[in-house]
């Protein structure tokens, strides 16, 4: 089946944004098809390339990229809710102005419309968090 | 048409009979992260047999909590278990 999974919480705040990572791990053992993962309000902060937690704990940034790059996931940050959260990718630093950059590679900046078109496209939409 | 209603926390009474008042036969409800509490609950217990109920056990062993006895209609599913639950209604809905 083709899955689309919504993420609106954020890492370290909320059990959702590990929840939503492990379901969609678990989808693709299972040999579904991720048509897309949407990032949406809190749920942007999973794409932060500059989050950096004690070595000890499991890094979600560095596991969702890891995920992304295997299986070639269309990852996607909801544009306006990264933006006012402080995550940009070089095009939106430059457009803004900003000093600097930071959405983390394998992740992509784009409108809701990402998100209506794989909602219309797949089997399932699966939401993590609120 | 099925749906399978993911419980995420510990909903206010109001919230938890919100969610039970539209489950229609052939309904699941999957209980993960602060959800899992609810499977010890009255309301939970009360379910009529059409409607299961599934406890994601990787929550509830986080919590240091096993399936209580008397939530005989209740079964642990692992996150397999969970895709296969997603799969297998026609649609989920989140109860946040």
């Amino acid at each position: 089946m083709k899955l689309t999974i919504l993420v609106h919480s954020a890492p370290y705040s909320s059990q959702a944004a590990y929840s939503a990572y492990r379901f969609t791990e678990s989808a693709l053992a299972a040999g579904h098809e991720i048509q897309r993962v949407f990032f949406y309000y809190d749920g942007v902060h999973a794409s932060n390339g500059l989050s950096t937690p004690p070595q000890d704990e499991f890094d979600l940034v560095k596991a969702w990229q890891a995920l992304i790059e295997k299986h070639e996931l269309d990852a996607i940050s909801c544009v306006s809710s990264a933006l006012k959260r402080g995550i940009m990718d070089a095009r939106e630093a430059h457009r803004y102005e900003k000093a600097a950059a930071n959405l983390a590679e394998g992740f992509v900046l784009s409108g809701l419309g990402q998100l209506v078109d794989a909602s219309l496209s797949c089997d399932r939409v699966v939401s993590f968090g609120a | 048409m099925s749906t399978l209603h993911i419980i995420n926390k510990q909903l206010p009474a109001q919230g938890l009979s919100a969610c039970l008042r539209v489950m229609r036969p052939g309904d699941a409800i999957l209980l993960i992260e602060d959800g899992v509490y609810l499977c010890a609950t009255e309301p939970i217990a009360a379910l009529p047999d059409t409607v299961h109920c599934h406890v994601l056990q990787e929550d509830l062993q986080a919590r240091g909590l096993a399936l209580p006895v008397a939530a005989d209609n209740c079964q642990m599913v692992n996150y397999t278990g969970f895709v296969t639950l997603v799969c297998s209604h026609s649609r989920s809905l989140g109860w946040c």
